[in-house]
């Protein structure tokens, strides 16, 4: 596991653009959907935690079609497949790594343009906690996604398609959770209904990912 | 195809058949290999030699017949070496070795030439450094059985002898390896199993071992 995430990190610090594209884009979406709906504040401050939280689910999607793309080209999952580790401890590592390289600067990212949406900053720090919670969800999922589709042209696109239903669930009681928050009212069962959703994803995808990798070696 | 009959039989195949693509790609395949033993594949492109060698690393099912290989002593190297381009030869090395639960020695790096090659990047080494590279990531592993495809591709003859006798020492401590291959007989082995006839002039083509 130790040099599987070793490998990873060193990969996304060579080649940044892993790290600065999907943060990137996370940013153009989020601070341009306030341009498009107008110039009213009270607007902004309603809307903040749904735009934090589409923004995320977008961003996430951006990686799937190298996440496993470019370990199956160069033979890393042949090698892999016949070696002492397990590809659910290679498709868990995953989750880690994309979770750490992606999902953690954009949580991050989710606070400046917070403030840009004229969010108090406590409601922003809310907003930031239900990412935390409900991220490493979208980012099992988008790893099942690209794992499923490693192999085919424009794989990257399908697995974008396969993914977003599946993230709706995540995506709405995210929100919500963060969107009560912001209001005053009670979120612990949005926010509980994440956490189970993100644990459940950790717990499970591993498995179904090396399953569907097996069938794609062959 | 013959087969050794002496001491225990690590790898048994009986009468195996596998398609791809739904294409029968060979049939009726029978070998069996001990420890210490060589099994060289030969046959033309297209004969299914790597589809035989993914079935044996258990990458492809059997579609008739039985297969038996310890699934875990095996160690596989493709076409494809799983290297990374942006990260030097000791990070690669050095990710192998740990997922293979081996270690780096000098000696190694000495014997392939690779002590003042450390810390140049996967992308910049020749075709013939980076198949090296990609053999000395398998020395590294603690894996008794080799599956290797084409092991000698882009290798210079000198080369080529060498990554050879490391795969022959390898078998006479004890381990076994699979060994595809376009030429005829390069390693000397015992056993081979043929896939098909090879072009007349392929025999120039063999590097003496």
């Amino acid at each position: 596991m130790k040099p599987l995430l070793q490998r990873e990190f060193r990969l996304a610090l060579r080649a940044r653009g892993r790290i600065v594209l999907p943060l990137t884009f996370y940013l153009a979406v989020t601070v341009m959907i306030p341009f498009g709906i107008g110039p009213d504040i009270e607007v902004h401050r309603l809307a903040a935690a749904g735009v934090l939280w589409a923004g995320a689910l977008l961003a996430f999607l951006l990686p799937l079609q190298h996440l496993f793309q470019e370990d199956m080209d160069d033979g890393t999952i042949d090698r892999l497949a016949a070696s002492a580790l397990p590809l659910e401890v290679f498709a868990f590592g995953k989750i880690v790594s994309s979770w750490t390289v992606t999902g953690i600067p954009i949580c991050l990212a989710s606070l400046v343009v917070g403030n840009i949406l004229n969010m108090p900053p406590g409601t922003g720090l809310a907003t930031l906690l239900t990412l935390l919670a409900g991220t490493p969800a979208l980012c099992s999922i988008g790893v099942l996604g690209a794992a499923i589709t490693v192999g085919m042209a424009k794989g990257g696109i399908l697995a974008a398609v396969i993914v977003i239903p599946f993230c709706v669930p995540t995506l709405i009681f995210g929100a919500s959770a963060a969107g009560s928050i912001a209001a005053g009212e009670a979120a612990a069962t949005s926010i509980a209904a994440v956490l189970a959703i993100s644990l459940a994803c950790i717990a499970l995808i591993p498995f179904a990912s090396a399953k569907v990798l097996r069938i794609n070696l062959q | 195809m013959n087969a050794d009959a002496e001491g225990p039989q690590e790898i048994c195949a009986s009468g195996i058949c596998c398609h791809r693509g739904g294409r029968k790609v060979f049939s009726n395949l029978s070998f069996s290999l001990g420890r210490g033993r060589i099994l060289e594949v030969s046959g033309p492109n297209g004969s299914g030699k790597t589809t035989l060698l993914r079935a044996l690393a258990g990458f492809h099912p059997v579609t008739e017949g039985t297969l038996d290989v310890p699934r875990d002593e095996i160690a596989y190297l493709g076409h494809r070496d799983g290297l990374k381009d942006s990260l030097t030869v000791e990070e690669n090395l050095g990710f192998w070795a740990a997922i293979h639960g081996g270690g780096i020695s000098g000696a190694l790096l000495d014997r392939f030439e690779f002590r003042t090659l450390l810390h140049r990047r996967a992308s910049l080494l020749s075709a013939g450094q980076r198949k090296r590279l990609a053999v000395v990531s398998l020395l590294v592993s603690e894996r008794s059985i080799w599956l290797l495809d084409e092991p000698l591709t882009a290798l210079d003859a000198g080369w080529a002898r060498k990554v050879l006798d490391a795969v022959k020492d390898h078998c006479a401590s004890g381990g076994l390896a699979v060994v595809t291959t376009l030429a005829k007989s390069i390693t000397g082995a015992a056993s081979t199993v043929n896939l098909g006839p090879m072009p007349a002039d392929t025999a120039t083509l063999a590097v003496k071992a």
